[in-house]
C-alpha cells in the first residue's frame, strides 16, 4: 500500500459472475491481495478510489467530462485527485496551475535539452541543432507527464492560435523561445499581453514577413493575419485595414544572426517604418507615432468586440464543443471584456458547469489521443523521439503545421485516418516503441478473470465507463484466446482503438 | 452524428442489447459483418472498365503565382510591372521564359511540362480565379474545395458531391476516393468510401501477426455496432487494408521511361499510379503539394523557394504523364489549382502578397491540350487596382470536367447556385 495514502482503493465492479476463464496470474502475483492495484508507483503519493465514489451519475459524467476536457486524457492519478478532493477542488488547483509543482519534470527537460533554458541569442551562439525535433519531445512530454495538465491543453491553444511553423533553424530557435516566452508566459494572463508579446516575438516577426514590410513597400502577411486569425476574425475589417495595419508595423523586425548577444531578437527600425498618418478600423493614428503606431493597433484590436468574440470562440470550440452557439460565445465573450482580457477568467468560465452543459463530444486529434494513450496506460516514456515519428506521420507532429492557422481541429479532417490509431495502439502495447513501456502485467496485477480483466482495462481507459458493447466484445476476445499477457495487451490495444474511445 | 452530451460512455446505444444474451448480441454483431464487402477486387475484369476519367486533383496550397508559372511576356505591361521578379523574355539568355504561343511561356523551373504539353495532353487555364475577392488564404481555399465562393456554411467538397451525386464505378468497389494525406482535405470532406491513407505502404493492422484477423474482426465488430461516422470509416478502413496490402507498391515499376523523384510529392503520383492501374475501382485520388505563400524571397530561379517547388511539381507531372496518360488507356484527367494567385507588383522583399485570380493546370488524354485556355485581361486591368483579373472562373474548368470527363450531369449539386460555361478545355 506504499503511496496510496490510507485511503483504501476500491477494485471497479467486474460485473461479471467470475466463471469466466483464468488467465495466468501476472508473476508473482497469485493470492495477492488485489487491493494493491493501481500500483503504487504511479499514485505519487495521492489518493485513490475507483472512479464510481458513490455519486450520482449524472454528477459523475459531469465530473468525468470536465477531467476529459482539461486533461490530455485522465491517467488514475487525475481521476483520484478528483475523487479525493472534489470537482471544484480540482478545478481550482488545475487554473491556478502555478501552485502545482512541476519542478521535477522541468529539471529532467532542461538537464535533458538545455536549450529550454536558453535565450535564442544563446542558442544562436551554441548552434543548437535539431531543436524542431527536441521541441516536438518537449511538447509530448509535458503533455504526457506535467501535472499542470490544463496548463498545457491551453498551451496546445495558443500554439495552434498563434501558429508558427518550426523549419529550419532559425524558425526552429525562435519558435522555442516563442513558446516559452509567449504562449506558456501568457496563457492564462491577459489577451493584450499574450498578443502583444507575440507580434515582437521575432518567430512570429520573420514567419509572418512582418521583417521584410518596410515602408517603401509594405508586406500585408502579419497585418492580414493578426486580424483574421489572431484578434477579430474576418469580416471585421477591410482590405483597406489590412494595408494601413501593414504600414503601422513597417520597421518591426529582427537583429540578424550575426547580430551576437541580440541575435534574432526582435528590433524597432524607424528608418524602415512609415510614419504617416494611418486609419485603422476608423481610428485615426497621426503620423509620427514610430513604434506605438504597432501598439497602438494592437490596442485597438484586442479590446475590439469581434476579438472578445473570436478568441472565446477559439476557446469554446477547444474547451466545449466543436461548434458552439451564440449564447455560449457571447457569455465568454462578456467575460472577456469584463475582465479586461483576462484569460484565466475565460476559461475558468469555459470550464464551469453551466458553460459544460453544451458540451459535445470532440474528436481526439492524433496528439490528443497518442498522449492520452499513454497516460491511461501509464507508460513510463524516458524518451519521447518515437512518439513523435508517429505523430509526423499522422501530420500533427507539434510545432510543423504549415499555415499560420495552426493545426485543424474538425472531425471530418482526422477523423478518416483510424489506421494510424489502430496501429500506434498495437505498437505501444507491444512496447515496440523504444523509450515508452506500457507494464501490462503491473496494470493487470491480480486480474484473474476474464471479467476481472475486462472490468481492469475498463477502469484503466474508461474510467468505469466502457459501453457494453465494447466490454462484450473484450470478453469474449480474452475468453477465445490462449490467456496470457500478450492477450491482455492485446485487449487493452482494442480497448484504445474502439470507436468511445476516440472521442473526448 | 454524435448524440452523446457527454464525453465519454453514457447512451451509445447499449439499450438495445440489454435483453440480448452475450451469445445472442454476438450473433447480432456477427451478422451485421457477414457480406463481405470489403474483400478487395484487384483482378478486375475488363467490361467493368468505366469510360469516366479518373479525377487526381493537386491542390496547391498558399496561393501560388500564376504570372510566374506561366509568363505572359507578350502582355507589354508584364516587365515593368514584374520588375525585379520578371521572367526575362524568351530567347533573352539566362532564365528566360521558353515560348508557348507566342504570348505565353514557361519559366525554366517548369519545362519539364513542356513534354506533356507538346503531346497535347496538358492544358493551362489562365486568369482564371473566384469572384469572391478573400485574400483569406483559409476562406479561399474554402471556397475552392467546397465548389462555393463565399459560402461558410456548405461542409462538403465538390469532389466528395461529384461521388454523392453518381454511381460507382464499380459497384462493390472498396473506395471511390483516396486522399494520400494525413487527413481528409475539404475538397472529399463528405464524400462516400473515401479515406485519407498518408502511406499506402504501410497499411496493415501491427503486432502479433497470429491474432492479426481476430483483433481486426472486434474491431469490426467494435465499429459496426457503434455510431457515424466512424461506423462507415471503420469498414472502408479494414477493407481499404486488404486493398492496399493486395497492391505492390514498393514493387511498382512505372512504364513509358518514367522517373519518379524521391520527393513526397512524386512517390504520391507513384502511389496514384499503382493504385489506378490496379483497377480497384477509385475514381477519385487528392493529393497536395503546399508553400506556395512566397511573401518574401520568393526565388523564382534555380535553388530558389518558388522555383523548387515549380521544379517537383513539373517534374512531377511529367513523369505521371509518361508513366500513366501516355502508357495506360485508363483515362486519367489531372487538374492543378491554387486558392489564388499573387499580386502583380512585387513587393520590397523580393516576394509577392496575396492577389486574386491564378492558374489551372489540367492534364489527360482527354484534354485539349497544348493550349493556353485564357481570356486575358492584361494587366493593365487588374482587380481591385493591384491584382490579376479572373475572367475564367474555376468552376467553369472543375464543371466541365464534372460534366463531360466523369460523366456526371448533376452540376447543380456540384457547384450549387452557379450556371458553369464552357471554356472548352475538355474533350466533349
Amino acid at each position: 500500500m506504499a503511496g496510496a495514502g490510507g485511503s483504501r482503493a476500491t477494485l471497479p465492479k467486474d460485473g461479471g459472475t467470475g466463471r469466466g476463464l483464468e488467465l495466468e496470474p501476472a508473476p508473482g502475483g497469485v493470492g495477492c491481495d488485489v487491493s494493491t492495484f493501481p500500483p503504487a508507483n504511479f499514485l505519487s503519493g495521492e489518493t485513490w478510489t475507483s472512479g464510481e465514489g458513490g455519486e450520482s451519475g449524472a454528477e459523475l459524467g459531469s465530473d468525468r467530462l470536465l477531467l476529459e476536457r482539461i486533461t490530455f486524457g485522465p491517467s488514475y492519478a487525475d481521476r483520484a485527485m478528483m475523487a479525493a478532493i472534489g470537482r471544484e477542488a480540482y478545478l481550482a488547483r488545475q487554473l491556478a496551475y502555478e501552485t502545482i509543482d512541476d519542478s521535477a519534470l522541468e529539471a529532467e527537460l532542461s538537464a535533458r535539452y538545455p536549450w529550454l533554458l536558453m535565450s535564442v541569442p544563446e542558442m544562436v551562439a551554441a548552434w543548437v541543432e535539431e531543436i524542431d525535433v527536441e521541441h516536438a519531445e518537449v511538447a509530448i512530454t509535458r503533455a504526457l507527464r506535467s501535472p499542470r495538465q490544463l496548463f498545457e491543453r491551453v498551451v496546445e491553444m495558443w500554439n495552434d492560435h498563434f501558429n508558427i511553423t518550426s523549419s529550419g533553424l532559425t524558425m526552429a530557435w525562435t519558435r522555442a523561445a516563442d513558446e516559452r516566452d509567449v504562449i506558456r508566459a501568457h496563457a492564462m494572463g491577459k489577451f493584450r499581453d499574450l498578443l502583444g508579446a507575440s507580434a515582437r516575438s521575432a518567430a512570429m516577426v520573420i514567419y509572418l514577413d512582418n521583417a521584410r514590410n518596410v515602408a517603401v513597400a509594405p508586406n500585408e502577411n502579419y497585418a492580414r493575419e493578426v486580424m483574421e486569425l489572431h484578434t477579430t476574425g474576418v469580416g471585421a475589417y477591410t482590405e483597406d485595414d489590412v494595408r494601413e495595419v501593414a504600414r503601422c508595423f513597417t520597421g518591426w523586425t529582427t537583429h540578424l544572426p550575426n547580430a551576437g548577444d541580440q541575435a534574432l531578437t526582435f528590433r524597432f527600425d524607424p528608418a524602415l517604418h512609415d510614419d504617416g498618418q494611418k486609419t485603422v478600423l476608423g481610428h485615426v493614428i497621426p503620423g509620427g507615432g514610430g513604434i506605438t503606431d504597432g501598439e497602438t493597433v494592437l490596442d485597438i484590436l484586442a479590446s475590439h468586440p469581434s476579438t472578445a468574440r473570436h478568441v472565446s470562440a477559439r476557446i469554446a470550440r477547444h474547451f466545449i464543443t466543436p461548434a458552439p452557439g451564440s449564447t455560449l460565445v457571447d457569455r465568454l465573450a462578456a467575460v472577456f471584456t469584463a475582465s479586461g482580457g483576462d484569460l484565466r477568467e475565460v476559461v475558468r468560465e469555459a470550464l464551469s458547469r453551466r458553460s459544460l452543459a453544451h458540451a459535445r463530444p470532440k474528436f481526439k486529434r492524433p496528439f490528443h489521443f497518442a498522449v492520452g494513450v499513454a497516460r491511461a496506460l501509464q507508460a513510463s516514456m524516458t524518451y519521447s523521439g518515437q512518439l513523435r515519428l508517429k505523430l509526423a506521420q499522422a501530420g500533427h507532429m507539434p510545432f510543423k503545421w504549415e499555415t499560420p492557422d495552426g493545426y485543424p481541429d474538425r472531425t471530418s479532417y482526422w477523423a478518416g485516418a483510424l489506421l494510424w490509431r489502430w496501429r500506434l495502439a498495437a505498437s505501444l502495447m507491444y512496447n515496440e516503441m523504444t523509450g515508452v513501456e506500457v507494464d501490462v502485467p503491473g496494470l493487470m496485477f491480480g486480474a484473474r478473470t476474464v471479467e476481472q480483466v475486462a472490468a481492469r482495462i475498463d477502469s484503466i481507459v474508461f474510467g468505469g465507463a466502457m459501453p457494453m458493447t465494447t466490454r462484450l466484445l473484450l470478453e469474449e476476445y480474452l475468453r477465445v484466446n490462449r490467456p496470457s499477457n500478450g492477450v491482455m495487451a492485446e485487449a487493452l490495444g482494442l480497448a484504445v482503438s474502439s470507436p468511445e474511445y476516440q472521442w473526448f | 452524428m454524435h448524440d452523446r452530451s457527454l464525453g465519454l460512455g453514457g447512451a451509445c446505444g447499449c439499450e438495445e442489447y440489454r435483453g440480448l444474451s452475450r451469445r445472442g448480441f454476438l450473433g447480432v454483431a456477427a451478422a451485421a459483418m457477414a457480406a463481405p464487402a470489403w474483400l478487395p477486387r484487384v483482378a478486375m475484369a475488363a467490361d467493368h472498365r468505366s469510360s469516366r476519367d479518373v479525377i487526381v486533383s493537386v491542390i496547391l496550397r498558399g496561393g501560388a503565382d500564376a504570372l510566374t508559372m506561366c509568363v505572359p511576356w507578350g502582355d507589354p505591361w508584364y516587365l515593368g510591372l514584374r520588375g525585379a521578379l520578371a521572367v526575362p523574355m524568351p530567347g533573352s539568355g539566362l532564365n528566360a521564359a521558353t515560348d508557348l504561343d507566342g504570348y505565353f511561356g514557361l519559366p525554366p523551373a517548369m519545362l519539364d511540362l513542356l513534354e506533356a504539353y507538346n503531346a497535347g495532353r496538358l492544358a493551362i487555364v489562365h486568369a482564371c480565379g473566384s469572384p469572391d475577392p478573400s485574400r483569406s488564404h483559409f476562406d479561399a481555399q474554402r471556397y475552392l474545395e467546397i465548389g462555393k465562393p463565399s459560402d461558410m456554411t456548405l461542409a462538403t467538397g465538390w469532389l466528395a458531391r461529384h461521388l454523392l451525386t453518381s454511381e460507382p464505378v464499380m459497384s462493390d468497389g472498396v473506395l471511390r476516393a483516396m486522399s494520400l494525406t494525413p487527413g481528409l482535405p475539404r475538397v472529399l470532406a463528405g464524400g462516400p468510401r473515401t479515406l485519407p491513407v498518408a502511406d499506402p505502404l504501410n497499411a496493415g493492422l501491427t503486432g502479433r501477426p497470429a491474432s492479426k484477423a481476430s483483433r481486426q474482426q472486434v474491431l469490426a465488430d467494435m465499429y459496426a455496432l457503434g455510431d457515424e461516422p466512424l461506423r462507415s470509416i471503420a469498414e472502408q478502413t479494414r477493407a481499404t487494408i486488404a486493398l492496399l496490402e493486395a497492391i505492390d507498391f514498393r514493387g511498382y515499376a512505372a512504364s513509358g521511361g518514367a522517373s519518379y523523384g524521391p520527393d513526397p510529392f512524386a512517390t504520391a503520383l507513384k502511389s496514384t499510379a499503382a493504385l489506378i492501374k490496379a483497377q480497384v475501382g477509385v475514381e477519385a485520388v487528392s493529393i497536395e503539394l503546399n508553400g506556395w505563400d512566397t511573401h518574401a524571397s520568393q526565388g523564382i530561379f534555380a535553388g530558389g523557394a518558388m522555383a523548387t517547388l515549380m521544379q517537383t511539381l513539373a517534374g512531377g507531372l511529367k513523369a505521371f504523364h509518361r508513366d500513366v496518360i501516355q502508357s495506360t488507356n485508363i483515362n486519367v484527367v489531372v487538374v492543378a489549382m491554387s486558392e489564388f494567385g499573387r499580386r502583380i507588383a512585387p513587393n520590397a522583399g523580393m516576394g509577392t502578397d496575396h492577389g486574386h485570380a491564378g492558374l489551372m493546370l489540367v492534364m489527360g488524354q482527354k484534354v485539349k491540350g497544348g493550349k493556353v485556355h485564357t481570356d486575358w485581361p492584361g494587366l493593365d486591368h487588374p482587380y481591385d487596382d493591384r491584382d490579376l483579373a479572373a475572367t475564367i472562373d474555376f468552376r467553369d474548368v472543375l464543371g466541365e470536367i464534372v460534366r463531360y470527363r466523369l460523366g456526371n450531369a448533376a452540376l447543380g449539386e456540384v457547384f450549387p447556385g452557379y450556371s458553369v460555361v464552357d471554356r472548352g478545355v475538355v474533350v466533349h
